[in-house]
């Protein structure tokens, strides 16, 4: 079937959500401004800054190049969906304790892919926290601090997580 | 963005009947991560975008067959990246996805799409000359199967006729033991397009590939400085001799990454080093 608009269904930060989308608009315009989930950004609109990273299925990717319509059946991870009954999740308060943040554009983006790369690979080396974080552009901070923040927050979880098994 | 209407059929027939439709207006949707790029700077204006991910025929599986590895059309360039098979039977082909943009693009794009796109700057395209891959073909005519080499034919055009779209690619395994790497020149890894890419093969048989990338209309085989190295790449006059004929294969242009005459620089150097760690594979692999 050929079609301008179409009903999809797919698991947005846990929930189950339905919604009608414009097939011609990408899943960063849909989050922003359909269900009013602004925390991921839009910057350059062709897939190179990484500010508009989500998790699909749980892998990062660009939300501005990725057309709503192929979001139907799929689990989705914003921003807003990090942080649990009021607590930031490990990874946003280490980019704070970290000093991670500056002006911020870059930030949610940032958190998004290094939430999936520890969701893949808890104990990341530099190497591979620099390379899953390549396709996130920061201006202000030249790095060295997030990439010190995706340690730390590595370093708490497993700690979390030793913890719980502990428990 | 230019508006577009959508299309997610789950069959092939379908797929055919909806690509056949509008002609040169339909655009088959894969990872998206150029077509989406290119609709909304207006390269191209589809008025019909196809999404091949619900086509039950279709897959995203690598699969080790007998005589070689197959990539389905829409597997993934972090898949192909990590998978186990293709790293240790064909290294240049896990480095080449494995280069291309970053891990959010790599993520979406599929290896199929990318020789699709037959860009000249084309990551993936050397390493699969290098093997002789072929490209399965499917349309409502039937099946075919052509050659990468022949399969690429231009900047942006491809052999694919109205309404035929790519199954899969094929890589047969190499009679000999061998082993072969991908190395690129680009100003920032995640962010941009090969300066020069070279992509080298070498055997216990002393046989030697090379393809480049980014230096003519179409990444393309040396097969000159092949058939110069493989004398003997020991000896510094044919070694020169080799890399020279890489040098004069190739046609680059000037643009905004760099000068004709420095990606003619490039070709030279990283040709030796391709050819070096391809070399250097194969010896590491003996002694295991």
């Amino acid at each position: 079937m050929i079609t301008d608009s179409i009903a999809i269904t797919f698991t947005l930060n846990g929930a189950t959500t339905s919604i009608e989308v414009n097939c011609a608009h990408t899943l960063a315009k849909m989050l922003r401004e359909q269900l009013g989930l602004i925390g991921t950004k839009i910057s350059c609109e062709q897939g190179e800054c990484g500010a508009c990273t989500v998790i699909v299925d749980g892998k990062a990717v660009n939300s501005c190049i990725v057309v709503a319509p192929e979001i139907d059946g799929c689990e989705v991870l914003t921003i807003e969906g990090l942080a649990q009954n009021g607590e930031l999740d490990p990874i946003q308060a280490a980019f704070i304790d970290e000093g991670a943040v500056q002006c911020g554009y870059c930030t949610a983006g940032m958190i998004m892919s290094a939430k999936a790369l520890l969701m893949e690979i808890p104990d990341p080396t530099e190497f591979q926290i620099r390379e899953a974080l390549a396709g996130n552009l920061c201006r202000c901070t030249g790095y060295q601090r997030i990439v010190q923040a995706v340690f730390s927050a590595a370093k708490k979880l497993q700690t979390l997580g030793a913890l719980a098994t502990k428990g | 963005m230019a508006t577009f209407r959508y299309a997610a059929p789950t069959k092939l027939e379908d797929a055919f009947s909806l690509l056949c439709g509008v002609a040169c207006d339909v655009a088959p949707l894969a990872g998206g991560t150029d077509l989406i790029n290119n609709i909304r700077t207006g390269v191209q204006s589809p008025k019909l975008v196809i999404l091949l991910r619900k086509i039950r025929e279709l897959s995203g599986a690598i699969q080790e067959k007998q005589e070689g590895v197959l990539i389905g059309a829409l597997a993934t360039l972090s898949e192909i990246a990590q998978h186990a098979c293709l790293r240790r039977k064909f290294p240049a082909i896990t480095e080449s996805a494995n280069l291309i943009g970053s891990k959010q693009i790599r993520n979406r794009a599929t290896m199929v799409g990318n020789i699709c796109n037959a860009s000249p700057a084309a990551d993936t395209v050397p390493a699969l000359l290098l093997y002789d891959a072929t490209i399965s073909i499917v349309g409502s005519n039937g099946r075919r199967s052509v050659p990468v080499a022949s399969f690429v034919r231009s900047p942006n055009q491809t052999s694919l006729t109205a309404g035929e779209i790519v199954e899969s690619i094929f890589v047969p395994y190499s009679a000999a033991p061998s082993s072969s790497c991908y190395v690129r020149f680009s100003r920032r890894e995640g962010a941009d397009l090969a300066i020069v890419g070279v992509a080298a093969f070498a055997s216990v048989t002393n046989e030697i590939r090379l393809a480049l990338s980014s230096v003519g209309p179409t990444a393309f085989r040396a097969y000159e400085a092949e058939n110069i190295l493989r004398q003997g790449v020991e000896d510094p006059a044919i070694w020169e001799r080799g890399l020279a004929a890489a040098v004069n294969a190739a046609s680059p242009i000037s643009d905004l990454r760099a000068s004709r005459e420095y990606r003619l620089a490039l070709i030279k150097a990283l040709t030796a080093e391709a050819v070096q760690c391809s070399l250097s594979r194969i010896r590491t692999r003996g002694r295991q």
